[in-house]
């Protein structure tokens, strides 16, 4: 098997009923092309780095899958179909990129404006922080 | 008044080399030195992605940023790839 991952960039406005929807049209596409979900993460809201079709915050989702090599190509073209018909006014961007089998799962992410502690008017600025979440997939 | 002595070619490029090399800090690749440190050059990691950019958003060269060319090609497109995720900026000013 081969591993990958997608990430994907989403509308700020979307709702967790789209997003499970998300989560288990992928897993149908995969299925059907002989892959398999590993797993699917959402890292919560953004802030992004430059408006992204007029959106200043936006979704981000991780997805790890594997596929079965000699189909491949068609299940990533598949994958990519999915979100350029299927999705195209939910997910603004998304890449796929190919995994080490034997990399370790863990991955660094930056932390969303969920994670981040809301500061109250009077209090001391939090400790420094360089921003970085350690996540496991 | 003391005329300055011009010395000869080679010594004036040896001293010149000298004091070169004494101010120089030897730099080396942080992503060289353990498993760790590259695995976590990643697309995804903008927070140690953002340590090799400038303030306008430019890749630091190599020679400033002392990776290696292996690692510095591989960091310039995870740079690439965060950039068109937009967890990094293309160029500052976009707001």
């Amino acid at each position: 098997m081969v591993r990958y991952e997608t990430l994907l960039l989403t509308t700020p406005e979307l709702s967790t009923e789209l997003a499970e929807q998300l989560e288990s049209q992928l897993e149908a596409v995969l299925r059907e092309h002989g892959g398999v979900l590993l797993s699917y993460d959402r890292w919560g809201k953004y802030f992004l780095a430059f408006p992204v079709e007029k959106n200043d915050y936006g979704i981000y989702f991780l997805a790890r899958f594997e596929l079965d090599p000699a189909r491949k190509t068609e299940a990533l073209e598949a994958i990519r179909l999915f979100y350029a018909v299927r999705h195209a006014e939910t997910v603004f961007r998304h890449v796929i990129k190919a995994l080490d089998m034997e990399a370790p799962l863990m991955y660094a992410r930056p932390q969303s404006l969920e994670e981040i502690p809301e500061e109250t008017e009077g209090a001391a600025p939090a400790a420094s922080e360089d921003g970085e979440t350690v996540a496991a997939a | 008044m003391a005329r300055k002595v011009k010395l000869k070619v080679s010594t004036r490029i040896l001293r010149k080399k000298a004091r070169r090399s004494s101010y120089a800090t030897v730099k080396h690749c942080r992503f060289c030195a353990n498993d760790a440190t590259e695995h976590s050059l990643d697309f995804k990691n903008a927070v140690l992605l953002r340590t090799f950019v400038t303030e306008r958003g430019k890749i630091l060269p190599s020679r400033i940023s002392g990776n290696c060319a292996r690692h510095q090609r591989r960091l310039t497109a995870e740079i690439k790839c965060s950039r068109s995720m937009a967890l990094l900026p293309f160029a500052s000013g976009h707001r």
